[in-house]
């Protein structure tokens, strides 16, 4: 008698086609799975799912996984794959052998399940989650070399469905994994160090960047997608200054000061970080007057709390503003812990070349190792020019003539620094600050005299331009 | 390359004081025995990678496959002594020598040599392309090849040797930021608080301040092969003092006016005599006067005036020069060579005091 409705089996699970509904109700009762839909499977994919069946937990949340891929929802993509979700580092705990490698069984359920999802780019999404797992599992057994060659497996197919997937629900995702990237390249390098083999991870991560960097700045047809340029430029930026290959930063900076990219549209950390390193490339360029904009920039939108990424800003920030003629306190140097900078402050205000000369000599190699030893050197002529307004504050007292101020009086100054300098070099110095407009008038040679203005001889130094 | 190295003899120790017997030409330069490849794959073999992973650590001391480190040496000897080549001019004996170089870097690339007599060499070759690149900045207006200056996967064990290979790289670099810091970065602190790159860091900071008068003083005061290579922003750095001495000092009227002599912009450009200094101050606008003295004119920019000239030889340095050869462990340059200071043409007893300098 045929029922009028369908049976219990059949409302369940479907029709099978020629599969008796019973058997394959008796056969998935077997299994503890949760709710999943068996539309489509083939015997050999029943056959793997009843050999993973009691491993299936070490996927974690894998049909989250899948439900959010199938519903584009970047965030929640983004969140299970990201290599620091505990209850998925937990499952794959439980699940992966000692050596860090899972049972093939479970990348085949991987490859299976996910090539049933109704997608376009099921086949790319196959390779991401299957190399994802075995990412995580390298991971959790510490062999991040491993780890990063696993996730290195799948970002050619991560930024294929990026470019190809409509919208830019992706952009999470790409973002996430560019920073995983890096940070799994640094520790990868770090174990190649301590095997003492040669360190090339973080150069392949640079080269796997400008992957998501190529797609996220020439997509056409949706401008959203470019939501990921900055975060990928920033990570870029991060990896760069760390492997010291500054001039690849030069086309990212172009890219984002293009007159057609929409800076304030991006997150304010984001738009933080890429002024900081902007300000720090400005500044190997010589290129102070964007330095200070772009640290200023950065200092004043830090959150009030960040004290350590204020610091960071303050750090080379402070160089820029003593060239500009700005000198900050001792006490707000201190607040931030850059008491590094105060014997410069104090030889600026005093005039002395040996504090000068002493301070840049004590702090050489921390200045030249973050890119601010040769702004500082350049505090010379300031601080020769305060020197000299000094004594030439000194020489007019009761004197009728004291705008002229004999050079062999500054010799005698530099010269009770301790600092040897002839006639020939003091005249030079003083002919340079005559040109660099730091100080107004003219030297005689033959009188070996300095013919100062009568009208504000030494202008501020804040109105020449840096 | 990954191929049978060319006969530098490695059987018996070579006596420099027997002439070599007749090599095949190359280029109508007779200078070295260049075997047959034999390796099929050596034409097409980039270097790097694949050498490294076949010969680093190799036990195999075959001289037909690789130059073990006693025959880099003798290459090294060897090649030193062909600037004593007659015949031949400076710029092709430069163009092979570096070339020769090269391939000694590469050896120690592929075998990662990384001993006392390694850094040696390669502090030799860098002063020989600093030396090279003052002595032909006449011929060309690149300058020779800046690859010696990078140590790149080389270990340059001795500090001092690594410091001045690194100041010559900086001085090459004083136009670029961001090189100069790609260059300091990595860099230890013995060899970032060293002299060599505390003067390099002094020019490349006069430099960058546009401070001309700063900048050939301290070329004047710099050592030898330090000028050669400071020497080739010597023109544009000597416009910029022009532009400095202008504006500092007043035209010739009132009590505090007055000419200056030659001598002293002579000394201050870092000119070869009086002579330069007074075509310099014509070609500035500066007025001359009978008593070998100049006054300078305001309104001169250094941008009004095309670059002068590079000059190979300048006075000053030519004692140094001569005190540098013996030192570099170079033979002395014959009196053949075409390229000779124009005072010492006329002072033969300045050349063969060079030519009796003996290694």
């Amino acid at each position: 008698m045929k029922c009028s409705r369908p049976s219990r089996t059949k409302q369940r699970f479907g029709n099978f086609g020629h599969r008796p509904a019973y058997s394959c109700a008796k056969l998935f009762r077997t299994i503890s799975y949760p709710r999943f839909h068996i539309f489509g499977l083939t015997k050999l994919d029943i056959h793997s799912a009843k050999q993973v069946g009691p491993r299936h937990g070490s996927l974690g949340d894998f049909q989250g996984l899948l439900n959010a891929i199938r519903s584009f929802n970047g965030a929640k993509v983004a969140r299970l794959l990201s290599l620091d979700n505990e209850a998925q580092r937990l499952a794959v705990r439980q699940g992966s052998s000692p050596n860090g490698t899972l049972p093939e069984s479970a990348l085949r359920y991987i490859h299976t399940r996910t090539c049933g999802l109704v997608h376009d780019c099921k086949e790319h999404w196959a390779v991401v989650l299957r190399s994802h797992y075995l990412c995580l599992a390298a991971l959790l057994s510490n062999n991040h070399d491993q780890a990063f060659l696993h996730m290195a497996d799948y970002i050619s197919d991560m930024n294929s469905i990026f470019r190809e997937e409509n919208g830019a629900w992706m952009v999470p995702v790409v973002t996430q994994t560019a920073e995983a990237l890096r940070l799994l390249a640094n520790k990868a390098d770090e174990q190649l160090l301590s095997q003492r083999q040669h360190q090339c991870r973080k150069e392949a991560a640079g080269s796997w960047l400008q992957k998501f960097y190529s797609t996220a700045k020439t997509l056409k047809g949706n401008q959203n997608k470019s939501m990921a340029l900055l975060p990928v430029v920033n990570t870029m930026f991060k990896l760069y200054f760390k492997l010291n290959t500054l001039r690849n930063c030069k086309p990212c900076i172009q890219a984002v000061e293009h007159p057609n990219f929409s800076f304030t549209s991006f997150p304010q950390s984001e738009r933080v970080t890429y002024k900081y390193f902007a300000g720090r490339l400005a500044i190997f360029q010589d290129q102070l007057a964007k330095a200070e904009a772009d640290l200023e920039y950065a200092f004043n939108h830090c959150p009030a709390d960040a004290w350590h990424n204020k610091r960071l800003c303050l750090y080379f920030l402070v160089p820029v503003r003593l060239l500009a003629g700005s000198l900050p306190s001792e006490a707000h140097l201190a607040a931030f812990n850059l008491q590094i900078y105060i014997p410069f402050v104090q030889a600026m205000k005093s005039g002395s070349t040996q504090q000068l000369a002493a301070a840049l000599k004590q702090h050489q190699v921390e200045l030249i190792r973050k890119g601010v030893y040769l702004q500082l050197v350049k505090l010379q002529p300031i601080v020769m020019r305060r020197l000299l307004k000094r004594s030439w504050v000194i020489n007019r007292e009761g004197n009728e003539k004291g705008h002229l101020l004999p050079l062999g009086q500054l010799q005698k100054a530099i010269r009770w620094q301790q600092m040897d300098m002839d006639e020939d070099d003091v005249e030079c110095a003083v002919a340079n600050l005559i040109h660099k407009k730091y100080v107004k008038g003219y030297i005689s040679h033959k009188n070996q005299v300095l013919v100062l203005s009568k009208a504000d001889p030494f202008p501020a130094v804040s109105a020449q331009q840096i | 390359m990954l191929c049978r190295s060319p006969d530098v003899t490695i059987s018996e120790p070579a006596d420099p004081s027997r002439p070599h017997p007749a090599f095949p030409c190359h280029g109508g330069i007779i200078l070295e025995v260049i075997k047959t490849l034999r390796c099929p794959s050596a034409c097409s073999s980039s270097g790097g990678n694949m050498q490294r992973n076949a010969f680093s650590r190799t036990p195999d001391l075959s001289p037909g496959m690789v130059r073990t480190p006693m025959a880099l040496g003798k290459t090294m000897i060897h090649l030193a002594s062909l600037l004593d080549a007659p015949g031949t001019t400076l710029q092709s004996l430069y163009i092979f020598i570096s070339d020769r170089y090269r391939a000694v870097r590469t050896d120690i690339q592929a075998q990662q040599l990384s001993s006392a007599e390694t850094c040696f060499w390669l502090a030799q070759q860098a002063r020989f392309h600093a030396w090279a690149q003052h002595e032909l900045c006449e011929q060309s207006e690149g300058g020779p090849c800046s690859k010696a200056f990078t140590p790149g996967d080389y270990t340059v064990t001795d500090i001092e040797l690594e410091a001045e290979i690194t100041a010559y790289q900086l001085l090459l670099l004083v136009t670029s930021g961001m090189s100069r810091q790609e260059v300091l970065g990595p860099l230890q602190s013995a060899v970032l608080s060293s002299g060599h790159v505390s003067i390099a860091l002094r020019l490349q900071s006069a430099f960058a301040l546009g401070d001309g008068l700063a900048y050939l003083a301290l070329i004047r005061e710099a050592p030898y092969l330090v000028q050669c290579l400071a020497h080739q922003h010597a023109p544009a750095m000597r416009c910029i003092a022009l532009e400095q001495l202008a504006e500092a000092y007043p035209p010739s009227r009132g009590k505090f006016g007055g000419a200056m002599p030659l001598s002293w912009l002579a000394h201050a450009l870092l000119l070869n005599s009086s002579q330069q200094a007074a075509a310099v101050a014509v070609a500035a606008g500066f007025h001359l006067d009978d008593h070998d003295r100049f006054h300078a004119q305001k309104g001169f920019k250094a941008a009004d005036v095309p670059a002068m000239p590079k000059e190979a030889k300048q006075h000053l340095m030519v004692q140094q020069r001569a005190d540098c050869i013996s030192r570099m462990s170079l033979q002395p340059l014959s009196a053949n060579l075409q390229f000779r200071h124009p005072e010492m043409s006329q002072e033969p007893e300045a050349v063969s005091q060079l030519s009796r300098l003996a290694l």
